[in-house]
């Protein structure tokens, strides 16, 4: 029997999770711009400045090109926040214990992921511009090459339940509590080690879905296309937007992590919840190393590498599970 | 069933005259047709200063001054040409020991513009980390060119009949220990851009100009080298030192991005071991740094040298005053923009940046003359030199 007490429980523990996904994005965001910036032979901004780059673009005055469709250019950050934040609190921080929200996790997260991108397809339509138009296209072609891959990537472990003696199931939680335990020697029982070709076309399209080289930030790249679809952005419309582009630092990494790195399995609360945010930091950390150590390549490179090598591991992995060897 | 042919839409994408891909404003008008480039046109003027006439009206000492602004990053080729031209002019033999700094002084602004280029190139195929570590190198060669002549950028060592300044004995040796890591330097970003993947994959076959239009448009410098033309104003017309220092004119086929990078860096260590020919020289070669000047007799002259960019031509009558009647500079970019129009089309919208960049464009040495007709902007042709300047007097 469940009180009023429960679902306000539940409703508190969602705002704590997307308050820790925003402290943990502002780090990451930090560690990223921080050590790319050592390894670029700079120094580097202050803790502070990934926010502080948001909260002056919200003093800032908000207009609307006069060639663009107000409505939708006011809705997509919108709906890219609202995309973000949402999946923020869908993915568990780690921990078994975590009520997800629905039974079938897995697919409203690919749903959300989707529609983040797409955010970006709006407002560099809706803005009216040239440059705009060319990032929302490059995108589009982004989300083509990238999505099948990562949908092939992130539903391979939850069918990978059955193969390991569970029910099967696309709740994360029951994915993490599926990794407990050892798989061979003292290797954990991750599914990045048991299913690492997966694992590694999953980190692509993260890596790419996060903005960061080599293919990442192709439909926003400064030097071709100014800011590809933001580029008609300014105050606190681009506030928003790069408020949800600030969560992607928690939510790509924590899926990643809570999928294949086993989230905190094995601690009791809360060390499950560090050792799954020094997890999360790791993979930024990586994340940070291929963006700092490769050039941008063409969209046309996208489209070549994702649907070819990239979709090659997802399916070979898809392959083994459903087989079983 | 019929399955109509789905073509993108044509639009026409302005690139400049202010863009971030673009280091000083000139215009491409890029029909693009989704990503590919259909046809391009070039406008250029937006940073016309006046320079040439400004000449006319300053002493042929004050001159020097002004022609080392012309541009900012090529300096010296812009004062050697010069002082060069003005010494033919008015028949002044240049001392041995300022024959070698001031090659010195030419290689090592080579340097330093090549490496400029580099790093711009790595920025715009989005490589930031070699663009930073490149140009954190080419800090060596600011350093050794601010010890000698006091500046970073206008060095203002060339004047007429020598230079202005001597090298000590006892800067010789640091300034060959900078010179050993610009090499270093030198080695790792040319491995860098033969090795990544990354960066051949966006360079190599991209913007490939072809050695026939190459040589119909009269493309100069390292664009020419790179379509396989082996030209060099060092070699072809030796001046300063030039004569005496053995060195390799780089040169590669294909035309391409890559190649343009491989003979720039390969041009890197050319420069390292010109200067460090010009120090041994220096270490043993005495006597003056400057000859004595009197005055110019009527008549012309025109001298030229391999700026950083290609070859730069300088033009001067003299009408036996000490200011000079006509001034005339003919800049490399001049030559190397043109090639764009048979560069960019049939590229990737996302290739224009680094295509653009691959000629090494300077529009502050380019944009020499231009008239403003009913709030048009138009570009003179050059006919006769005289008849032109006497027109505009």
């Amino acid at each position: 029997m469940q009180t009023v007490f429960d679902y306000l429980f539940i409703i508190a523990l969602y705002f704590a999770v997307i308050g820790l996904a925003f402290f943990f994005s502002w780090g990451a965001s930090w560690v990223f711009r921080k050590l790319s910036a050592r390894l670029q032979a700079r120094r580097g901004p202050p803790a502070y400045q990934p926010i502080a780059d948001i909260i002056k673009l919200f003093g800032k005055e908000r207009f609307t090109p006069a060639l663009s469709n107000k409505f939708l250019y006011i809705l997509s950050p919108l709906l890219a926040l609202s995309a973000i934040l949402i999946l923020s609190f869908m993915i568990p921080p780690g921990t078994p214990l975590w009520p997800g929200p629905l039974a079938f996790d897995l697919i409203v997260i690919l749903y959300f992921s989707v529609m983040f991108s797409l955010a970006f397809v709006i407002a560099g339509w809706a803005s009216g511009s040239t440059w705009g138009k060319i990032g929302a296209s490059r995108e589009v072609v982004m989300i083509l090459s990238v999505e099948l891959p990562l949908a092939i990537a992130l539903l391979i472990p939850s069918l990978a339940l059955a193969r390991g003696g569970f029910s099967f199931s696309l709740s994360i939680t029951d994915v993490i509590s599926a990794q407990q335990g050892t798989f061979i020697w003292i290797l954990p029982n991750w599914f990045l080690f048991r299913y690492p070709l997966a694992a590694i076309a999953l980190f692509l399209t993260l890596l790419t879905k996060s903005w960061m080289r080599p293919f990442g930030d192709i439909p926003e790249a400064e030097q071709e296309i100014f800011a590809g679809s933001l580029t008609e952005y300014g105050g606190p419309l681009l506030g928003i937007f790069e408020l949800a582009r600030l969560f992607r630092f928690y939510v790509f990494t924590a899926l990643f992590v809570d999928l294949y790195l086993g989230g905190g399995v094995g601690f009791v609360f809360p060390f499950d919840l560090l050792i799954f945010l020094a997890k999360c930091l790791v993979i930024v950390i990586l994340m940070t190393i291929v963006h700092v150590a490769s050039a941008r390549y063409r969209i046309s490179h996208v489209f070549k590498w994702f649907l070819t090598v990239c979709l090659a591991f997802a399916l070979f992995s898809l392959i083994r599970v459903l087989v079983g060897f | 069933m019929q399955i109509d042919k789905v073509t993108a839409p044509e639009y026409v994408v302005p690139l400049g005259p202010f863009h971030p891909a673009l280091l000083e404003g000139e215009y491409f008008k890029l029909k693009v047709e989704g990503e590919k480039v259909l046809d391009v046109d070039l406008k250029l003027g937006y940073n016309y200063r006046g320079i040439m006439k400004l000449a006319e009206s300053r002493s042929y000492h004050q001159n020097i001054y002004l022609f080392e602004r012309v541009c900012g990053i090529c300096s010296a080729a812009h004062t050697t040409a010069y002082t060069q031209t003005a010494e033919m002019l008015g028949g002044i033999e240049l001392p041995d020991r300022a024959r070698y700094i001031r090659t010195l002084i030419a290689e090592l602004e080579r340097i330093h513009s090549h490496l400029l280029w580099a790093g711009v190139g790595m920025e715009l195929i989005g490589f930031k980390t070699l663009f930073m570590l490149i140009w954190r190198d080419r800090e060596h060669v600011l350093d050794v060119l601010e010890a000698i002549s006091g500046n970073r950028q206008h060095y203002a060592m060339n004047t007429i009949g020598g230079v202005r300044k001597d090298i000590d004995k006892d800067m010789i040796p640091k300034i060959e220990e900078k010179l050993k890591l610009l090499h270093k330097a030198t080695e790792t970003a040319t491995k860098a851009v033969l090795e990544d993947g990354g960066i051949r994959a966006r360079t190599k076959g991209i913007g490939t100009l072809d050695k026939e239009i190459a040589r119909k448009i009269c493309v100069v410098g390292p664009v020419a080298r790179a379509t396989g033309m082996a030209i060099d104003v060092r070699k072809d017309d030796p001046y300063a030192a030039y004569d005496e220092i053995p060195f390799d004119i780089i040169t590669a086929e294909g035309g391409d991005i890559l190649s343009m990078a491989i003979v720039r860096l390969g041009e890197l260590v050319e420069s390292v071991k010109i200067s460090q020919f010009c120090l041994d020289k220096l270490k043993t070669v005495g006597g003056p740094i400057r000859a004595e000047v009197k005055e110019f007799p009527t008549g012309e002259a025109v001298g030229r040298v391999e700026a950083p960019r290609g070859e730069l031509m300088y033009y001067l009558v003299s009408n036996g005053t000490n200011i000079p009647e006509r001034a005339r500079v003919r800049t490399p970019s001049y030559l190397n923009d043109y090639a764009l129009l048979f560069m960019l089309p049939g590229e990737s919208l996302a290739d224009v940046p680094i295509t653009v960049a691959s000629v090494d464009p300077c529009m502050a040495c380019t944009d020499r003359m231009c008239s403003v007709t009913d709030h048009r902007i138009q570009i003179h042709k050059t006919g006769t030199l005289r008849d032109l300047s006497k027109s505009f007097r």
